[in-house]
C-alpha cells in the first residue's frame, strides 16, 4: 500500500544522508498564543525605584547626623586625624614589610577573586538556577 | 524590514523593550517547542511548559549572552539544561527505567505507506542521546559544534551518537532503499 507522498530513498549518494538533509527538516509550528503566555508570564518590569537602595542611602545618612550629633560638642582638630592616619598608615606598611602578613594579605585577595568567579560561573544562564 | 535578532537584543537589554522581546520569541518558538517536544517524546504539555521556562529564563539571563554563539544555539542550550533539570527532578518519582521502557517500545505500526511516518517511528526507536543527535543535526540544521554547544557534550559524543543513530536509521528504513 503506498500513499501518493511515497518518496523512495534515492540512490546515487548515501540514501539516508540525502533523504535526511533533503526531508528531515522538522516542520514550522504556528505560535498559537505561545508568545503571549510567555509574555504574561515575564517578571513586572523592573522600576528605577529601589526600596533596597533608598534603604541604604537613610542608614547611612542617619548614622552620619548620628554621629555629628554625637561629636557636635568637641572641636575639629585636623592635627589630631593626620597624626592619627599617619599611624594607621605607618602601622600597614609596617605589617606588609612582613612576609608572613603579605602572603596573608596576597591569599585573601586570591580566595576573594576564586569566590568571584564562583559567582559569576553559577549565574550561568546554561546552569540550572536553584 | 525585519530586524535582527542582536538589534531586538540591545532592546531588549538597554530598555526592557518586551514588544522586541516578543519578536524574538515568536522568531524562535518553533525550533524551541520543536526541541523540547523531542526531549520529551511527544509529550506535548510538558513540551511547552519548558519551552515556555527556556523563554523567560532567556530573557532574565539576556545581559549575559555574549553572541559567542547564535541566538537559537542559546535557547536550545538553555531549553536542553531547563530539561535535565526537569529529568531529574522526575527520576525522583518516577523509576527511570519504566519510563525508557515505555520509550523504547512504542511499536512501528503496521507497514505505513509513508516514509516520513515511517521515519517518525524509527526515531523513537533510537536512544534519546541519538535521537538528540540527529534531531538537531538534521531536524534543526545546527552543525556538529553548534550540537555539542547546545548539548553540552565533547564533539566526538555528538559524532558518535550521530553515527550509530543513522546506523540503526539505516537499518529501521532498509526496506525503503533495497540496494543498500
Amino acid at each position: 500500500m503506498e500513499s501518493a507522498n511515497l518518496t523512495p530513498l534515492p540512490s546515487d549518494r548515501d540514501p539516508l544522508e540525502a533523504w535526511l538533509s533533503a526531508k528531515a527538516p522538522v516542520a514550522s509550528l504556528p505560535d498559537e498564543g505561545f508568545t503571549a503566555r510567555v509574555l504574561a508570564a515575564l517578571p513586572p518590569p523592573q522600576s528605577s525605584f529601589s526600596w533596597h537602595r533608598l534603604l541604604l542611602y537613610a542608614t547611612g545618612t542617619l548614622s552620619g547626623l548620628a554621629v555629628a550629633w554625637w561629636q557636635r560638642s568637641r572641636e575639629p582638630d585636623p592635627v589630631s586625624i593626620a597624626s592619627w592616619w599617619n599611624g594607621v598608615w605607618a602601622q600597614t606598611v609596617s605589617l606588609l614589610g612582613d612576609p608572613w602578613w603579605s602572603l596573608t594579605f596576597a591569599g585573601a585577595i586570591v580566595a576573594a577573586a576564586v569566590v568571584f568567579a564562583i559567582q559569576v560561573t553559577q549565574a550561568s544562564p546554561f546552569e540550572e538556577d536553584s | 524590514m525585519t530586524p535582527p535578532d542582536s538589534e531586538l537584543i540591545v532592546r531588549v537589554v538597554d530598555s526592557d523593550d518586551r514588544a522586541a522581546f516578543g519578536e524574538l520569541v515568536t522568531r524562535h518558538q518553533s525550533a524551541v517547542r520543536n526541541f523540547t517536544r523531542n526531549l520529551t517524546g511527544g509529550d506535548v504539555t510538558l513540551a511547552d511548559d519548558l519551552a515556555q521556562e527556556t523563554f523567560i529564563q532567556a530573557y532574565r539571563s539576556l545581559s549575559r549572552f555574549r553572541g559567542e554563539s547564535t541566538f537559537p544555539t542559546w535557547l536550545l542550550g538553555i531549553a536542553h539544561n531547563r530539561w535535565r533539570n526537569a529529568r531529574r527532578q522526575q527520576r525522583e518519582h518516577v523509576p527511570l527505567d519504566a519510563d525508557e521502557s515505555a520509550q523504547t517500545t512504542v511499536p512501528s505500526p503496521a507497514p505505513a505507506a509513508d516514509l516520513r511516518h515511517d521515519f517518525a517511528n524509527a526515531l523513537r526507536r533510537l536512544s534519546p542521546d541519538e535521537q538528540t543527535a540527529v534531531h538537531l543535526c538534521y531536524q534543526q540544521g545546527l552543525s556538529h559544534s553548534e550540537a555539542a554547544t547546545v548539548l553540552d557534550w565533547p564533539l566526538g559524543t555528538v559524532k558518535t551518537n550521530l553515527a550509530r543513530g543513522k546506523e540503526k536509521l539505516r537499518q529501521l528504513l532498509a526496506v525503503w532503499n533495497p540496494q543498500t
